[in-house]
């Protein structure tokens, strides 16, 4: 083997690295910057391919296959100046081009005319020519569009447009490109293929910049395949290299013997290959793979790390962290399904933007949409470019816009997406390849069922500490925080509130439990659309709500809880519907004012609540120092005192609202009160308790009250009501009750007046409850009040004797009225002397017993 | 993200297709969720401004697309004018970068204003740029339009919506327009027109976007006057131009036959918008050798959709209004009845074959909500199998009953045709208008019946026009740009509106009477 070998040796080997990047091209996605590309390794193969015939001196001979050469040689600076412009996004040098490309065609034509090569010829695989008048000019003309290419590159690498580690390699290889160029200027260096030896190497730092660093945004362009190919190519190359030195280093040390040499040669390149050929597979891992073994090194910590994490918080940590450094990005940010809002919400973020924290994607959002249906990786550019993205906001474009996000990763369990990585472009601004995308896939498809795990935990961890009904914190989370922050003294001042229902009993015993529950959801939520960031709210009890208020002062606390009050009283009391009365009172402490511990701050907030309450309800109060449940019972009963005061005001003017009731209907004249006294009999009789007789005497007193909003004509009517009239008489009851549920006191005869139509068997109104839903003091109004209006004359009917109206009592029981009190009242009536002295005292009417 | 000019450049077609045309390719459902999505923005921005706060009511903020329609009252010109015509920006959903205008016939004021924002221009551009890609285009996702095509822009210029595209253009797409675009500012509508095929005779033309009447009449003059305007056909300065000319006169020479605009010019795409665009459709295409792509769209309301290249109805773009439509019948109850309240159909609501009212609310920070626009519109069918496109496809029929709109110039309405018998001093008894199609031209025809003695048809119609051309100087561009006649008067005998009054048992319309209500008249 001589020397003259490698002067085809080389050739052949750029030919087919060149063939090799060609047909790998021609499959990649076409546009404009990869056909301008393509084109350019086309005019190489051409350099290539001339550079190689020439030196074999097939026909019809070297300087032919030279002027072939010289095609390539001619096209590559202005095809590679046109890929630099189109690459770069330069578009006002078209003048240039255009000279470029017809000077170019001109050079080509002029070269066929012996004026660039004069004469050319092989000897030994050598190429040996001369040079034509214009091979200066040629060289010239090549420099200065080379050069302009290199200019324009580098224009942009400084004005930030392109990224330098993107081009560099490139730019390194046009470099060797163009010094091969001008080493063929000289015949006694060109003759000797240095410049397609460069150009060989400038093929592999192409395909090196396209694994690397995407240089043309191709997706998968050096398979693993291609790179054991040049590793082979690299070792047979050095393997023959080897074995040519040694052969001649023996031939001319010992002289020339078959045997001998072969033994030696073989011993030689034993001993010397296998290092060389772990260095050149060192070198290969290392030029192709070290991106690839740094993500295997960040995958493996990863997958070690999650299997030990079960806390949410640094599980995304986690994971985010080791995506930014697995693949570079500059931000990174996770979102994560939320179970108590069903939205996609920004969990974690790799860089602090404003408003990252509103960042929320409800599951018909159409990239949730998209994400959950596709397997892949979406893009920012997919994003902008597609009609079924339509839909998306302003206000989101520039959130997305102000968070740099390039790509949304799905995080699938069980194709159900679970959550979502939004990346922005790499460090650098590279970017991302195959491999990355292939780390990525890995990483969330781990983190996937760690996270899901996590997410139950976290989710189990929040139901402990969470009311069920409101999904507040519970009574235990917040002495848990209380204790936290006096013991860490997070804050140097805060407040606590105590919240109290007020009425709820009632509330309860009217509408039953479910109605209730539902009333402290709506003031939970009420409650929670008022509080500042760092507030935390909880359900303490029963209807009782505990706030902690960090850093507010005792006035200014006032005024937030006021906020509070005053948002519950708008949302119920001043709606025009009868049940809903609610409001709040609330009582507040202060920190360290008024105590240091968590026990003296929930006691003095208690006191102050219960200041509250006897103040009327539906107030905030805060603690001030000497109150007390005992220390304050001078001020209370003052209170108490004018609240009496301000009641019977209201007392007065309401009685006086249902004597015009009475007096409106001069038929029932005096009924309101007979029902009263009627009742008060049949509650004594009947052992209700003191609270509840007195219900029952104010109940009775004012159960008609609504019939104000009754038009008098029906009031009045001689004859029976129509199915119309009669439900606007209906109406009368719930009147009552929005009349009523203004005054404080009253409150608690509610349940009495709203049920005082309700039957035993259902079919009563307003609501038709049964049985013992009614409320005993309702049930009692019922009876009695029908005994009056029997007893009484109507405009339709004359009034019935005793007996028939006790007839009439006895058919209704067990159907409209209740049985034990009627049988109650039913012998309380009997009973005759105290019936002919309430029959006196009462009716005034004539009294007939049976 | 690339503009369209780097993406042509970059011969990045599938993904400009995508971009722009991609909307063709939506489900109904994708298609309704964009609406719903984008309605909610709307809300959103319209809530908190005050004219949001009057059109929907103080505090009231729909939270769905079934509230909004119940919650929110159906609007015309009227709801929006004191704001709008007083440019109040601070009481506008956001803020505007133009103010267009538009003639309001019929109207409290002579113009109508209204604003758009900066993303209502981004949209109106992206919808502009899809319907030129559809207009060079006969498959998907192959098309023609390049940068620096020769674009005859042949429409109204700024304030009018028609005259925006050039400049919002700029930042998309590089084109060489013909005239140049500040000189046909400086230009009447006539001479623009007239200056851009002059240009274009010299340098060719690839894009035309105008009124379908005007590329009709070029057409009609190049045929019936083909030795005098060959005579005046300018040299052309480019030997493309200049091969063709010469192939088209020696053709003519040949043939006997005139030279058609076809001839000369190959062009990449028509554009055409105006009412009648549809009945001029194949004459332009026989002139012209291209058939021209209708848009639909309006100052208040956008472009708001396109045809695609079948040439087998617009397809609505889902991105620029929400869509509800009236049905016909309900939508001619509530113009005789102002109390009626008319029931709306949402896009994946409406029929084959049906009629409707077009009732929009703008999206994007536009000012209008549930606005009555005044068009009518056909449901062709549920969808465009030619072109792959799955959504129902429709067709401009025209303004709504009580409005005649002439080939895209002018809008009769009731009261224009009061004033011109007014000041023509006609002593008139009674009279009705109806739209016409004669020869496939559309005419506006004026039954009249005189008090007193009879006048001839022509001298009423000589008086009529004098009235109406002096009144509306849209209606007088129309006989001088087209050189046609838009008026056509019937006098019929006296006696007659009184009798079909009676047969019918009420007043004929005004505007649009039934078929049979002219018969009735003239019988």
């Amino acid at each position: 083997m001589n020397s003259s070998f490698y002067f085809i040796a080389i050739p052949f080997t750029a030919l087919i690295c060149y063939c090799i990047l060609l047909i790998l091209l021609l499959h990649v996605e076409k546009n404009k910057i990869t056909k301008l590309y393509s084109f350019y390794i086309i005019a190489m193969v051409i350099w290539c391919f001339g550079s190689l015939i020439m030196r074999t001196n097939l026909p019809p001979g070297p300087l032919f296959w030279n002027k072939i050469l010289c095609i390539g040689l001619i096209s590559v600076p202005i095809i590679f100046y046109n890929f630099t412009l189109v690459f770069t996004e330069t578009y006002n040098k078209e003048g240039y081009l255009v000279f470029g490309y017809c000077s170019a065609v001109a050079l080509i034509v002029l070269n066929f005319f012996g004026l660039m090569i004069k004469e050319a010829y092989a000897v030994n695989n050598i190429f040996y020519y001369r040079l034509g008048p214009i091979a200066p000019v040629v060289a010239l003309w090549s420099i200065v569009y080379l050069l302009l290419a290199f200019i324009n590159m580098t224009n942009k690498i400084r004005a930030d447009i392109i990224p330098f580690d993107r081009v560099k390699f490139v730019l390194y290889g046009l470099m060797l490109v163009i010094a091969g160029a001008l080493l063929n200027l000289f015949p006694e260096i060109g003759k000797y293929p240095f410049d397609i030896a460069f150009n060989t190497i400038n093929a592999v730092l192409i395909s090196y910049s396209i694994q690397r660093y995407k240089f043309l945004g191709i997706k998968v362009f050096i398979t693993r395949g291609i790179l054991y190919s040049l590793y082979t190519l690299i070792l047979s190359v050095v393997y023959i290299v080897s074995v040519f030195i040694v052969e001649k280093v023996l031939s001319n040390i010992i002289g020339y013997t078959t045997i001998v040499s072969a033994m030696l040669t073989a011993i030689v390149v034993a001993i010397v290959f296998q290092p060389i050929k772990s260095s050149i597979q060192m070198w290969i891992d290392r030029l192709f793979y070290k991106e690839k073994l740094h993500q295997r090194e960040v995958l493996r910590d990863f997958t070690n790390a999650i299997n030990n994490i079960i806390d949410i918080n640094d599980l995304s940590q986690s994971l985010i962290k080791a995506v930014t450094k697995g693949v570079n990005s500059e931000r990174a940010y996770l979102l994560l399904n939320r179970s108590d809002t069903g939205k996609f919400h920004v969990y974690v973020a790799t860089y602090y933007v404003e408003g990252v924290e509103a960042l929320t994607y409800s599951k018909n959002h159409p990239i949730i949409k998209w994400l959950s249906r596709e397997n892949e990786i979406l893009t920012m550019s997919q994003v902008w470019g597609s009609a079924y993205f339509g839909g998306l906001w302003e206000t989101e474009k520039e959130q997305l816009n102000k968070l740099e996000a390039k790509y949304f990763m799905p995080i699938k369990l069980r194709d159900k997406l679970t959550g979502i990585l939004i990346l922005s472009d790499k460090i650098g601004g590279e970017a991302y390849n195959a491999e990355d995308s292939d780390l990525l896939f890995t990483m969330v498809n781990s983190a996937a069922l760690a996270l899901d795990n996590a997410q139950m935990y976290e989710r189990a961890k929040l139901e402990a500490i969470t009311d069920g009904l409101t999904r507040l914190y519970n009574h235990r989370y917040f002495h848990e925080a209380l204790s936290k922050v006096i013991s860490n003294r997070e804050w140097e001042v805060f407040s606590l509130a105590m919240i109290d229902v007020d009425m709820f009993k009632l509330y309860n015993d009217l509408y039953g439990h479910s109605a209730g529950d539902k009333a402290l959801e709506r003031i939970a939520s009420v409650l929670k659309g008022c509080l500042r960031r760092d507030d935390i709210l909880a359900r303490y009890g029963g209807e009782e709500f505990a706030l902690l208020l960090p850093g507010l002062k005792k006035e200014d606390s006032l005024n937030v809880i006021e906020r509070l009050r005053a948002a519950v009283e708008e949302e119920f009391s001043s709606t025009k519907n009868i049940s809903e009365f609610l409001t709040i009172s609330i009582g507040i402490a202060n920190y360290p004012l008024h105590g240091k511990s968590c026990e003296e701050l929930v006691e003095y907030a208690d006191t102050a609540l219960y200041i509250a309450k006897k103040r009327g309800r539906n107030q905030c109060v805060l603690y001030e120092k000497g109150n007390g449940k005992n220390g304050s019972l001078k001020e209370i009963d003052g209170i108490e005192k004018v609240q009496g005061d301000i009641d019977a005001a209201y007392f007065s003017a309401i009685y006086a609202l249902a004597a015009t009731i009475d007096a409106k209907d001069h038929y029932t004249y005096g009924h309101s009160e007979n029902v009263s006294k009627y009742g008060v009999m049949l509650a004594k009789a009947a052992g209700f308790s003191e609270e509840s007789i007195n219900i029952v005497k104010d109940a009775g007193l004012l159960h008609d009250i609504g019939k104000i909003g009754v038009p008098e004509y029906i009031l009045t009517k001689p004859s029976q009501l129509t199915n119309g009239e009669f439900d606007i008489m209906k109406k009368h009851v719930e009147i009552s009750t929005t009349i009523i549920k203004h005054v404080p006191n009253l409150v608690k005869v509610i349940p009495a007046i709203m049920t005082h139509h309700e039957r035993w068997d259902g079919n009563g109104y307003p609501r038709g409850i049964k049985g013992e839903s009614i409320p005993l003091e309702g049930r009692c109004l019922c009876i009695v009040d029908a005994f009056d209006a029997m007893t009484s004359d109507r405009p339709y009917r004359k009034a019935l004797t005793i007996e028939r109206a006790i007839a009439e009592l006895e058919r209704g029981r067990g159907i409209q009225f209740d049985e034990r009190l009627t049988n109650v009242f039913i012998n309380v009536l009997k009973e005759s002397y105290q019936f002919e002295e309430v029959a006196a005292d009462v009716v005034g009417r004539e009294v007939k017993i049976g | 993200m690339k503009n369209l000019g780097n993406l042509l450049k970059q011969e990045e077609y599938s993904k400009v297709w995508e971009k722009y045309c991609g909307f063709l390719n939506l489900s109904i459902d994708e298609f309704m969720s964009i609406q719903e999505s984008l309605l909610m923005e709307q809300i959103e921005l319209l809530s908190s401004c005050e004219l949001g706060k009057r059109i929907m009511g103080e505090g009231i903020k729909p939270k769905s697309v079934e509230e909004f329609r119940k919650l929110v009252p159906l609007t015309t010109y009227d709801d929006y004018a004191d704001i709008l015509l007083n440019k109040r920006e601070n009481a506008l959903p956001a803020k505007p970068m133009y103010w267009m205008q538009t003639t309001w016939k019929g109207g409290t004021h002579p113009i109508k204003v209204a604003p758009y924002t900066e993303s209502m221009i981004k949209e109106h551009t992206k919808c502009f740029i899809a319907s030129l890609i559809l207009a060079t285009t006969d498959k998907p996702e192959v098309f023609s339009l390049r940068e620096e095509d020769k674009f005859l822009y042949g429409m109204a210029p700024l304030p009018y919506l028609t005259g925006l595209a050039p400049y919002v253009l700029k930042d998309e797409i590089s084109f060489k327009y013909l005239p140049d675009i500040e000189l046909a500012e400086t230009l009447s509508f006539e001479d623009r027109n007239i200056a851009g095929f002059d240009m274009g005779l010299r340098t060719g033309i690839d894009l035309f976007f105008g009124l379908s009447s005007v590329l009709v009449r070029i057409g009609e003059s190049f045929a019936k006057g083909s030795k005098e305007r060959t005579g005046e056909l300018k040299l052309p300065i480019n030997p493309r131009m200049l091969l063709k000319l010469i192939k088209a006169k020696l053709r003519s020479k040949i043939t006997g036959q005139p030279i058609l605009p076809k001839h000369i010019w190959d062009m990449k795409g028509i554009i055409c918008a105006g009412t009648d665009t549809h009945t001029f459709k194949e004459k332009i295409e026989h002139y012209w050798g291209k058939k021209p792509l209708e848009i639909y769209g309006g100052t208040e309301i956008t472009t708001v959709a396109t045809e695609a290249w079948s040439g087998k109805g617009l397809t609505f773009f889902p991105d620029v209004n929400f869509l509800e439509f009236i049905p016909e019948k309900d939508s001619i109850r509530s113009l005789k009845d102002k109390n009626y309240v008319p029931p709306t159909l949402l896009f994946n609501e409406i029929k084959s074959g049906e009629r409707y009212e077009i009732v929009t609310t703008k999206f994007r920070g536009g000012a209008f909500a549930r606005y009555r626009v005044g068009d009518i519109i056909q449901c062709l069918s549920m969808s465009n199998e030619e072109c792959g496109i799955k959504l129902p496809q429709v067709a401009f029929v025209d303004r709504v009953a009580n409005v005649i709109d002439l080939a895209g110039f002018t809008r009769i309405t009731n009261n224009t045709v009061s004033e011109a018998l007014k000041s023509s001093k006609l002593a008139v008894y009674n009279w009705t208008a109806i739209k016409e199609y004669v020869e496939e031209n559309p005419v506006l025809h004026i039954y009249i019946e005189l008090k007193g003695k009879k006048l001839s048809d022509k001298l009423v119609k000589e008086k009529l026009n004098s009235a109406l051309s002096a009144l509306d100087s849209d209606f007088s561009d129309l006989q001088t740009l087209l050189g046609r006649d838009p008026l056509k008067v019937t006098m019929v005998e006296p006696g007659s509106f009184d009798k079909c009054a009676s047969r019918f048992g009420k007043e004929i319309n005004k505007i649009n009477p039934i078929e049979e209500e002219i018969k009735s008249l003239i019988s």
